[in-house]
């Protein structure tokens, strides 16, 4: 095992797909109808981590206080 | 504000991977609800994880915590939020069912078919009889329960046997992570067995989603999501900031590995977070030298300050094992990534980004 710097890593194709594919939606305004006059939103999840040996999940991003609870503990963080 | 309550330090298993130190040390109710009014009293959310040693030694502080937070999150209209990590022995009815009435989130330390390996009770006696039982239980209250595995090197030939059990005993989420710190020794030939495993539990995954098994297990599945999000799994972590882990004692560190180490005590649940430390510590973070020209960068964790420390001693330096297993990881899920989308492409954008 050892520190290897990667170069000339290609992004893969799925990606670029579906980034491309959520830029398009964006665009054409195909996103999600929301109720007019209302400011009611879709309930969120927990963003509490569990604490522990965990690999942290993928979540939305707020702002630095408001970021997901985390699973406690040793964090090895890949996800979840 | 996020805060991980370690409600002891004393725990009913003894793990070969721990590095927590054992000690019948407990939290003490003032601490516990100064602990409480700390997380509601910034940010517009209030969130606890407790955790331990094991936390369902102090079932009476949770309840406590839980009563607490409630009345307060309705007092205050501030949102609150909880989760434990447990091993999962000591659950029961009782608690279930206050659990789900609170919507905690439970994560159940289970390492699958590994469980014996690595994970015993405090007398040297196997658990995984019990944490079976446990989990079924469990999953009968909580479907959405997660299981959460820690993989020793000697635990690496189990890891894709243990997705597969883990899955069909129920669980819909999964965290496999490997064991750091000073009490694993991996090898070259432990990452080798890695890579064939983790291989095959891609095939194990490729073949859920053409079923339509909806099933996620957090090692390739976050590297996937990531990568099409754009996250930068590095910026996650936020030393200092993002979820403070609060000794029985009431003391406030960056995170778990840094407990006990003076220099980077955060303050107390009675004098509140010195953010003049936690700015110097900001301060001090950085990319790692060696991971500044790596084109992965973005792609790995090489800015979790917690690993970072539990494998080099420096939260700002990776070591040779991390960065092989990130580059391993990637790798994998990166082809994994595009079986799925060729197979299904809108089914994989639903279910990944």
């Amino acid at each position: 095992m050892k520190i290897s710097p990667l170069k000339d890593y290609k992004k893969p194709l799925y990606a670029i797909g579906i980034a491309a594919a959520i830029a398009a939606t964006a665009l054409t305004g195909c996103g999600e109808v929301e109720y007019a006059g209302t400011a009611d939103t879709k309930p969120t999840e927990s963003q509490v981590e569990l604490s522990g040996d965990v690999a942290m999940v993928p979540e939305e991003t707020t702002s630095e206080t408001e970021k997901p609870l985390i699973t406690a503990g040793i964090v090895s963080n890949n996800i979840d | 504000m996020n805060l991980t309550l370690h409600l002891t330090d004393n725990c009913n298993m003894d793990c070969s991977y721990c590095i927590r130190e054992k000690c019948p040390k407990d939290m003490s109710e003032e601490v516990l609800y100064k602990a409480c009014d700390l997380a509601f009293s910034k940010g517009t959310r209030a969130g606890l994880c407790f955790f331990g040693g094991e936390p369902l030694l102090k079932k009476d502080l949770i309840y406590k915590a839980l009563d607490y937070c409630e009345k307060k999150s309705e007092e205050t209209g501030i949102r609150f939020d909880c989760k434990m990590t447990t091993n999962g022995t000591l659950l029961d009815e009782e608690f279930l069912e206050r659990a789900v009435k609170a919507h905690l989130g439970i994560g159940m330390s289970f390492d699958g078919k590994a469980q014996d390996v690595c994970r015993v009770f405090a007398n040297g006696k196997p658990t995984s009889s019990v944490v079976e039982e446990k989990a079924k239980l469990l999953l009968k209250y909580m479907p959405e329960a997660s299981a959460l595995a820690t993989i020793a090197p000697q635990a690496v030939p189990f890891y894709a046997e243990s997705v597969r059990y883990l899955h069909e005993l129920g669980f819909k989420h999964v965290s496999f992570v490997i064991a750091y710190g000073h009490k694993v020794n991996w090898t070259d030939s432990d990452l080798d067995l890695l890579r064939e495993q983790l291989e095959k539990t891609a095939v194990y995954l490729k073949d859920l989603f053409i079923k339509k098994d909806r099933f996620y297990m957090s090692a390739l599945d976050s590297k996937i999501s990531d990568c099409i999000r754009g996250n930068n799994t590095a910026e996650r972590c936020h030393l200092g900031v993002r979820q403070l882990p609060v000794t029985p004692s009431g003391e406030l560190y960056p995170c778990t590995s840094f407990i006990g180490d003076k220099d980077y005590l955060l303050g107390n649940v009675f004098n509140g977070i010195d953010n003049k430390k936690v700015a110097e510590l900001a301060k001090k973070s950085s990319t790692p030298e060696t991971c500044k020209g790596c084109d992965l960068v973005k792609r790995c964790t090489n800015s979790c300050g917690c690993a970072n420390r539990m494998n080099t001693g420096n939260e700002n330096q990776v070591s040779p094992l991390q960065c092989t297993y990130e580059r391993m990881l990637i790798e994998i899920s990166d082809r994994l990534g595009e079986e799925l989308y060729q197979i299904d492409p809108v089914r994989f954008a639903s279910e990944f980004a």
